[in-house]
């Protein structure tokens, strides 16, 4: 009898442990990064101190590809299945809108949080990038694009370390001096080079307006703007920016040759890859220079950070059975404890501010920090699904092959804005 | 009446047989042909509701430069298979001659067959980099870079030439020297006595002795050309510079996959159908012929 009751009650054990177990899917396209400033890290003890919180809950983060085009259509063909993972990470703007009808709204699950982030991050990851509109995923970083710079460099080639060279001219005339020195002006990532440097270039032409090329209030021929590109295409035909990086098959590897010492200059990005925490520990901390654009004679603005709000966030998936668990999850990988780890493993910049700050031995974090004040938005987020793509493609006409002049680029970057 | 109708005459047994492969071909053929064309007429995300345009679709495609360009560059790409042909039947026919040691190059040429598309994209992309492997052996030649990848008439002629002439040559000679090995010897034997040369026994008895065998390989070329380059292409350039080698092929696969238009996608899909089709068109007239 004795036996039996206890092989009753066993069974009863095992039968609450399998009600009240619950596995949670998160599919991540940063999830297979494992180099020393890669997401993996953190993200596992995230997944670890979520789980230790949440007794019973399993977390199966699963890497998918990091190519957004490979992602999104892993995403599009769980979305017509109408199943697939609980939690799934998106490039907040045009890509959260593209998914919006199979995201949950978060709104009522982060109401005890939503005032730790930065109103910028919040109209981010808004559907249609709109404040007051559902809340669609909550930002694990912030993004933004600028110009690092390796001092060592700039002293070899007789250049003053200390001071960037944000101005035109003084930028054209550091080019020349580090080509002299036979060092690399310019590392190139592919095409990506033009676009950062088109999106800063915005950022400082157009300032706190940018969102007016979207609305038809500002047109890509301002004067400003036009002097950007022609100077763009200028340091291209002068070699300033080296073309061997334009036919370099990964961004990565042009990312690892800047911090390898292969270049002086290198347009990169303040979060996620090619960050400020990868080139400072590479190349030494105090080693590490960065401004955020090339400041022109007639610019109304002067040293504007272009800026995402958001970069990457996690959304709940409607299919998902346990949502809010789910959002759960999201909150406590992007707040508290959860968001600090994952800033200082990857130098990601949190968008939240109750995380925000640390790693206050990088100098150039500081630098950043500073510029963040004249934040200014980034205009390719607010395009269509694929905007980007065609984007660059232009740029690829324009500064790589030279099928396009200056004012055929502005014309039809114009256009596209109307698609 | 020595007519009688296939199943009083055969019984159910070779219709038995024939389900399966009828039902595959169903669910893998004809219903995402049908279902293709349907969608080319909506709008429609991959997902969700789809919303019915009429021939909206078609309007904008036709009025697409992206869409121009891609039957342009998918054109240039047909411009090499002559090439291809030429020179397969060519090496084939040095090779049946019996070259010493003629099946290590035989075996070294089927490598790129064997690898596949996407491997090879892989390695040429890195391989004709302009820091790569070739780049850096003709500059140490010439003390200047070719850049094959971002030079888009190089870049076009780059994947036409290695898609249709180099990764289809190992796969053409084993083709073609098995159809050679057909030929009776003694046409040769004869052709031989008569004093024939090299190039005279090619034009005159190896030529129209695996002609049909050519035919197909033309037949085979071009599906590759229209329906078979998305994996290199994407591989190695990603259509790009630009839109220099942005193929049909590739621009349905932007648009559905990257835009996430999948109803307009699915247009430029039944322009890509209909040129398949009269291509297997073609294809079925040559084998008819042969038949008679």
């Amino acid at each position: 009898m004795k036996r039996i009751i206890l092989g009753l009650a066993f069974v009863s054990l095992l039968a609450a442990t399998s009600l009240v177990a619950q596995t949670l899917t998160v599919w991540d396209f940063k999830y297979s990064e494992v180099n020393a400033t890669g997401a993996q890290a953190p993200m596992k003890a995230n997944d670890a101190a979520f789980m230790k919180a949440n007794p019973g809950v399993t977390v199966v983060h699963v890497a998918q590809p990091t190519d957004d085009t490979q992602y999104y259509q892993i995403i599009q063909s769980a979305a017509t299945a109408n199943d697939g993972p609980d939690v799934a990470m998106f490039h907040p703007g045009a890509r959260v809108n593209g998914f919006a009808d199979v995201i949950v709204d978060l709104d009522p699950y982060i109401k005890d949080v939503k005032g730790q982030f930065t109103q910028a991050s919040i109209e981010m990851c808004s559907l249609n990038q709109k404040l007051g509109q559902p809340i669609k995923v909550l930002p694990l970083t912030m993004q933004g694009f600028g110009i690092y710079y390796n001092k060592a460099y700039f002293k070899k080639a007789g250049l003053d370390p200390e001071k960037a060279p944000k101005s035109s001219a003084d930028f054209l005339a550091a080019c020349a001096k580090l080509q002299a020195a036979g060092i690399v002006p310019i590392t190139t990532g592919q095409t990506y080079t033009i676009d950062f440097f088109l999106r800063c270039a915005a950022a400082n032409s157009y300032g706190p307006n940018v969102a007016g090329l979207f609305d038809g209030s500002q047109k890509f021929d301002d004067p400003v703007f036009k002097e950007s590109v022609a100077f763009l295409k200028t340091l291209v035909d002068k070699g300033y920016i080296e073309k061997d990086g334009f036919s370099r098959p990964y961004f990565m590897d042009s990312i690892d040759k800047f911090a390898a010492g292969g270049g002086a200059m290198f347009v990169g990005l303040l979060s996620d890859v090619g960050n400020w925490k990868a080139f400072s520990d590479k190349l030494g901390a105090a080693n590490v220079g960065y401004f955020p654009a090339v400041n022109f004679a007639d610019g109304k603005y002067k040293d504007q950070q272009v800026m995402q709000g958001a970069g990457i966030g996690y959304g709940v998936m409607k299919w998902s059975k346990n949502q809010k668990l789910a959002a759960a999850y999201v909150k406590f990988v992007s707040t508290g404890e959860g968001a600090k780890t994952y800033s200082s493993a990857t130098g990601a910049l949190s968008p939240n501010t109750a995380a925000a700050g640390g790693a206050t031995n990088y100098p150039v974090l500081k630098l950043i920090q500073g510029y963040l004040k004249n934040g200014q938005k980034d205009y390719i987020p607010m395009g269509y699904n694929g905007y980007e793509d065609d984007a660059n493609r232009l740029c690829d006409r324009a500064f790589v092959t030279g099928e396009l002049s200056i004012d055929d680029f502005i014309a039809q970057y114009q256009k596209l804005i109307a698609k | 009446m020595h007519y009688r109708r296939g199943f009083e005459r055969d019984g159910a047994a070779p219709y038995v047989f024939l389900t399966p492969l009828l039902a595959l071909l169903a669910a893998f053929m004809i219903y995402p042909v049908v279902m293709n064309i349907i969608t080319s007429f909506t709008e429609w995300k991959g997902y969700g509701p789809w919303k019915w345009i009429g021939l909206a679709n078609y309007r904008t495609m036709i009025a697409d430069a992206q869409f121009w360009t891609s039957i342009l560059n998918t054109g240039l790409m047909v411009l090499y298979i002559p090439l291809s042909t030429i020179l397969t039947l060519l090496i084939a026919a040095f090779l049946r001659e019996g070259i010493g040691g003629w099946k290590v190059y035989r075996a070294i040429l089927y490598i790129p067959n064997l690898l596949g598309y996407v491997l090879m994209g892989v390695i040429f992309s890195i391989y004709l980099r302009d820091d790569g492997a070739l780049n850096m052996a003709i500059k140490w030649i010439t003390g200047s870079t070719i850049h094959f990848l971002i030079t888009p008439v190089l870049a076009i002629n780059a994947v036409g030439f290695l898609l249709v002439v180099f990764l289809h040559l190992g796969f053409g000679l084993i083709y073609f020297l098995a159809a050679m090995n057909g030929i009776d010897r003694s046409i040769y034997e004869a052709a031989l006595i008569d004093g024939a040369s090299f190039w005279r026994t090619l034009l005159e008895v190896t030529i129209p002795s695996v002609r049909f065998a050519v035919e197909f390989w033309v037949v085979f070329n071009f599906i590759e050309v229209f329906a078979r380059m998305f994996s290199f292409i994407h591989t190695l350039t990603q259509g790009g510079p630009g839109y220099s080698t942005f193929t049909l092929e590739y621009g349905i696969f932007i648009q559905g996959f990257s835009k996430f238009k999948v109803g307009y996608s699915s247009a430029w899909s039944v322009v890509l159908f209909l040129f398949c089709a009269m291509i297997s068109v073609a294809q079925i007239r040559l084998m008819q012929r042969r038949d008679v």
